[in-house]
């Protein structure tokens, strides 16, 4: 009987679509092919086959800049800081003693834990797993940690880590090679990835979301200059640059923040994805949701009153800045508020056919993703892993469309109209205070 | 009694004694046969000679002389730590009577001691060390001298070395209260040298990478507006605190910014650290040493047991747990706690009925006072006794000089309290009938209480 019904809605559903023609499906979809495949599909693909050919092209000035890199071995400083992370930090110690790049210091921050991560650095301190241990005994924030630890490097690349993360035997030989191609990278940025990605649906997904922007589309803003975010996770700077800039200001958002200021004083940002780190993402929809939340609010209080300097044209305007400043806020802000019209367009003026029209769009997002995920596998240093999140794409649409969606569309309500970032416990609270009484 | 008096000082008028005799005898016609006979000897400190006679005497194979009450005549406090480790005291013309007393008492109880034969010399500096306690019926307090290389020093107890400076006297006394002849009092902790032993050590701070210790400690500073956060002397221009990152005035603590942590400056090598490394250095040798490595050593106080009593007296190093541990095939304490383990998870299985059983004489110290010379045989009965009631499956551990735990395997607890009292029986009669002298009678009290295996534990056995 079920499947039976299943085969009569197939049936209905085909047959309403062929009756009403391209010219209507086009009316009715044209939010998706004007912006969807133009910007995440047709738009994406040009500029990887344009990221290849311009890397096959340049393959000797690569292995130079490798060569470089190996004659000059200079010191990096990786630097973690966190709180209570204890139950990380040996893993994070271990993958990096295993890198290929040996002339490392690795220092450790704690920002004021209260577990056994003490306990943990100082053993591993011992062993001399890591270089430094430095403990703040009262919480400053990531900002604080990162410049305390900042301050305490000798290196000339500095990597800025998440404590929650490991790589790949390669990663940080990776991640510095892009500074002996091209003396106008200031920073370089990593391609963050989630680790064991099919031990549930949220990892899973969050997983494929981090191949689309982070792989995918970090690696496109990179091509086209208009990288806006360096991840915390995994993030090398030149040294002398982070110190003109004068290191982190207070989050949150201080990952894109930092970008900024590199781009303000005519520094390239560059994406590496070979480079390629693991972090332990938030295990369920609870932590997820309020992470994003916190990462949503962030754009707001940063691209529009931090450095809203961007969109006016004055001595430090640059165009691909701007450019990349204008894509953040229409694919983000907007479509947001559009897909709401978008809906309620279809609601008053195509109601009884709401029935075909939801399960079509369904189908038309999969489709775009499965391109998408296609391009992704093919530059993909793990395919036959990665392929096993193949499945997960039917829900796709769900998580990107509706869940992102929400959460970022009531994140923005909260930091436009109410300022909520500035209450979050994820700064301390001495530092909101002056960061709000500053506007900052 | 007779006392022997050093001096090469003639015109010394000694006062009339009672019943005592001073003989004054120069130090040129000292010799150690001339100590033999008296009950005590004084020694002028003003001769050359003062600590070779001490040494001499002290080191005299004969306990006789080796264990005389031997007092330094002196108006002024003895500075020498040798030689107020090795005289029994000070004294002078007018503090005379004060030391006979306890010269008497020394020499009495020197008297009852057997003299010893022995070849060892840790046996010898056992003995020596259990004689001059007994004899002088004191505990044995450590001495604080900074002239002495470990510190504290024990008064007698190195007298029998060449060098008052021998670790080996730690190590020994610390066996002799592992084996029940003497009870230690904590008294307090020191480090030593890890390479030769001295307590004599500067501690500091060093820099973890180039191990100077010219270090400074600064305070933290996380200024809250810009994140900035680095040492107290990046902020400082004059007196004012400017932040080099956003070149604002600090003004407020608390709402500008906040102190989170210190960290420490090398000045030879410019390294930052939080946690500098804390080293020894021993001003005997030089050596350098992480503080971990240093010999942590717990100084004690010690007094004779009823056990070092025995063995002072009759000249011989015995212990009940010892001698039984080789004739019984005793199981170290903590192995039988394991055997017991896996015996109760093995009857959980097989619903077997095996049971503990304790044995203890109450009144141990008594009778290790009484059994003279004939503990080798009475040993050998006891373990005896023991054998025959016993099963050779049955496990037995000592957990010290007076009690025993039996596993009574497959046993239940009535099978268990039938061996315990035969032994109980068996045991009482054989130190009543042996140990008891014609003037006194040695009653034992001897406890026995037994439980099933899985009820286990030293409250339940041994009910105070
Ligand atoms: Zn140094
Ligand atoms: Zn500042
Ligand atoms: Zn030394």
């Amino acid at each position: 009987m079920e499947i039976y019904d299943f085969f009569e809605h197939t049936k209905n559903f085909l047959f309403f679509w062929k009756t009403a023609g391209m010219m209507k499906i086009f009316r009715i979809f044209w939010f998706f092919f004007v912006f969807e495949i133009t910007r995440y599909v047709i738009f994406d693909i040009i500029v990887f086959c344009f990221y290849r050919i311009k890397k096959a092209v340049l393959r000797n000035r690569w292995e130079a800049a490798r060569l470089k890199l190996k004659q000059q071995n200079p010191l990096v400083s990786i630097i973690a800081p966190g709180k209570n992370e204890g139950k990380h930090i040996t893993s994070l110690a271990h993958s990096l003693s295993e890198q290929t790049y040996k002339n490392i210091e690795i220092i450790i921050i704690d920002d004021g834990s209260d577990d056994d991560t003490p306990q943990i650095c100082r053993q591993l301190l011992r062993e001399g797993k890591i270089s430094k241990y430095l403990r703040n005994d009262i919480r400053g924030g990531k900002a604080s940690a990162a410049n305390f630890g900042l301050q305490q490097t000798k290196g000339r690349f500095i990597i800025h880590v998440d404590v929650d993360c490991s790589f790949d035997r390669d990663a940080i030989e990776n991640i510095l090679i892009p500074f002996f191609v091209d003396s106008r990278i200031g920073a370089v940025s990593g391609n963050v990835k989630v680790k064991n990605p099919t031990e549930s649906v949220c990892s899973a997904l969050q997983a494929i979301e981090y191949l689309k922007t982070v792989t995918i589309g970090r690696l496109v803003g990179s091509t086209i200059k208009t990288l806006r975010i360096i991840s915390g996770a995994f993030g090398a700077f030149r040294k002398d640059i982070l110190e003109r800039i004068g290191g982190w200001d207070i989050g949150p958002g201080l990952d894109g923040d930092v970008v900024v200021k590199i781009r303000k004083i005519d520094f390239a940002i560059y994406m590496e994805p070979k480079a390629v780190c693991y972090t332990s993402p938030p295990e369920n929809f609870k932590a997820l949701t309020k992470q994003r939340l916190r990462w949503s609010r962030s754009l707001v209080r940063f691209r529009m009153r931090k450095h809203r300097d961007i969109f006016f044209p004055t001595a430090n305007f640059r165009f691909s800045t701007f450019l990349g400043f204008m894509e953040n806020m229409v694919y983000n802000v907007l479509l947001d508020i559009k897909w709401i019209v978008y809906a309620i367009d279809i609601m008053i003026h195509f109601p009884s056919t709401a029935k075909y029209i939801f399960p079509l769009n369904y189908l038309l997002y999969t489709m775009s993703n499965v391109v998408q995920f296609m391009v992704i596998i093919s530059l993909s240093e793990r395919k036959k892993d990665e392929l096993k999140l193949a499945p997960y794409l039917l829900l796709m649409p769900l998580y990107i469309a509706i869940y992102m969606r929400a959460v970022r569309t009531y994140a923005y309500i909260q930091e436009f109209f109410f300022r909520v970032s500035y209450k979050d416990p994820w700064n301390p609270r001495k530092v909101s205070e002056k960061a709000e009484e500053l506007r900052i | 009694m007779e006392i022997l008096f050093i001096t090469n000082d003639s015109s010394l008028k000694i006062p009339p004694l009672e019943k005592d005799r001073i003989t004054l005898l120069p130090s040129n016609q000292f010799n150690i046969k001339s100590a033999e006979n008296c009950s005590a000897i004084i020694i002028d400190q003003r001769i050359s000679e003062t600590k070779n006679v001490l040494i001499e005497i002290r080191q005299s194979q004969s306990d006789i002389v080796a264990l005389k009450p031997v007092f330094i005549f002196s108006h002024k406090e003895i500075s020498d730590i040798e030689i107020q480790c090795l005289a029994d005291g000070r004294t002078n013309l007018q503090e005379l009577s004060e030391i006979l007393y306890s010269a008497d008492r020394i020499s009495k109880l020197t008297t009852t001691l057997k003299e010893l034969k022995t070849e060892n010399f840790q046996t010898l500096v056992i003995l020596r060390i259990l004689r001059f306690l007994y004899a002088r019926e004191m505990q044995l307090k450590p001495l604080l001298s900074p002239k002495y290389r470990y510190g504290y020093v024990y008064p007698f107890a190195i007298s029998q070395f060449k060098d008052i400076e021998d670790f080996r006297i730690y190590e020994i006394l610390a066996r002799m209260e592992k084996e029940g002849l003497l009870i230690g009092n904590f008294y307090d902790r020191v480090h030593f040298c890890n390479r030769c032993h001295s307590a004599f050590m500067n501690f500091r701070e060093i820099c973890p990478s180039c191990k100077s210790a010219n270090l400074s400690v600064e305070n933290v500073i996380h200024h809250f507006r810009c994140g900035y956060t680095a040492q107290e002397s990046k902020f400082m221009q004059g007196e004012q605190l400017i932040c080099p990152k956003c070149n604002s005035i600090l003004r407020h603590i608390g709402t500008d910014y906040e102190k989170p942590s210190t960290i420490f400056i090398c000045h030879s090598c410019q390294e930052t650290f939080q946690e500098p490394l804390v080293e020894c250095f021993c001003f005997y040798c030089t050596n350098r040493t992480p503080v971990e490595e240093t010999v942590s050593w717990d100084i004690k106080t010690y007094e004779i047991s009823p056990a070092g009593i025995n063995c002072a007296i009759n000249g011989i190093i015995f212990s009940f747990a010892e001698f039984l541990k080789t004739q019984l095939e005793l199981v170290e304490y903590d192995n039988f706690k394991r055997i017991v383990e896996i015996e109760i998870e093995r009857k959980k299985r097989y619903k077997r009925d095996s049971s503990i059983g304790s044995f203890r004489v109450t009144n141990f110290q008594e009778m290790y006072l009484m059994i003279g010379e004939r503990k080798n045989e009475i040993g050998l009965e006891m373990a005896r006794i023991i054998k025959e009631a016993l099963r050779t499956t049955d496990v037995i551990t000592v957990l010290n000089e007076s009690t025993f735990l039996i596993l009574f395997l497959e046993t239940p607890v009535t099978g268990a309290n039938t061996a315990l009292s035969r032994i109980k029986t068996n045991i009482e009669k054989l130190l009543v009938n042996n140990i008891s002298t014609p003037d006194k009678k040695f009653l034992p009290e001897i406890s026995i209480a037994a439980v099933k295996v899985e009820e286990f534990s030293l409250t339940n056995l041994l009910p105070e």
